[in-house]
């Protein structure tokens, strides 16, 4: 799975600690799914997508070998 | 989905403090003795010759540092962290995977190795280590995402 987490955050001009503020999670958790090295829970997802403004399927993409 | 069953943050401190009392306290009283009441389920530690199947028993300070040290580990490996999230439980089962096979496989050496009376120890190692093990993997995971990749 691929997301664009980072260039949304750019575009929003938020760091990883305000962005994991806003969602109650741990600064380390939002730089682990940033880097794909953990893909978080539908729960988070959907607090991302409305943090940011945007559909899921905007922040993050399926790729093939999923 | 909510429910988890780890102690408080502030436990982790405790569990530290009941890690140094078990550990010292073992080693500053290793003699110490005390009745008290115990179950016997058969006669071959039967020192006493009392009888009966409920009845007090001399304990030492390693019994009472053994459950020191349980609770301790417990509470140092099971108490929440700062901000206790999904990838931190992640991190957790994963610790807990890991030291689970490597208990496992320390335990098939263990069992294949160590011939005779020695033996009776394993099993009880085998807990506090795979606690152990588990807490080592556990800290070394959260700081390796503590330090990567600040911004």
């Amino acid at each position: 799975m691929k997301n664009r987490l980072k260039v949304a955050r750019a575009e929003k001009d938020l760091t990883q600690e305000d962005l994991a503020k806003l969602i109650g999670v741990s600064r380390q958790s939002i730089n682990a799914i940033e880097s794909g090295r953990y893909v978080p829970s539908t729960v988070l997802a959907l607090k991302m997508a409305q943090v940011f403004g945007k559909p899921v399927e905007e922040l993050f993409l399926l790729e093939d070998d999923d | 989905m909510k429910k988890n069953y780890l102690f408080p943050h502030q436990f982790r401190v405790i569990g530290w403090v009941l890690v140094i009392v078990a550990v010292v306290g073992y080693l500053c009283l290793p003699e110490f003795q005390f009745k008290m009441p115990s179950l016997y389920f058969d006669t071959f530690f039967d020192d006493e010759n009392e009888g009966g199947f409920f009845r007090m028993a001399r304990t030492n300070s390693l019994s009472i540092a053994m459950v020191l040290l349980t609770i301790g580990l417990l509470f140092i490996g099971f108490s929440k962290e700062k901000v206790e999230d999904e990838f931190v439980h992640y991190l957790r089962a994963q610790s807990l995977i890991w030291a689970t096979y490597v208990t496992a496989a320390l335990f098939i050496v263990a069992t294949l190795l160590i011939y005779g009376i020695t033996y009776i120890y394993v099993p009880y190692l085998v807990f506090y280590i795979f606690l152990i093990l588990f807490i080592m993997k556990f800290r070394i995971e959260v700081h390796r995402f503590n330090k990567g990749g600040a911004q």
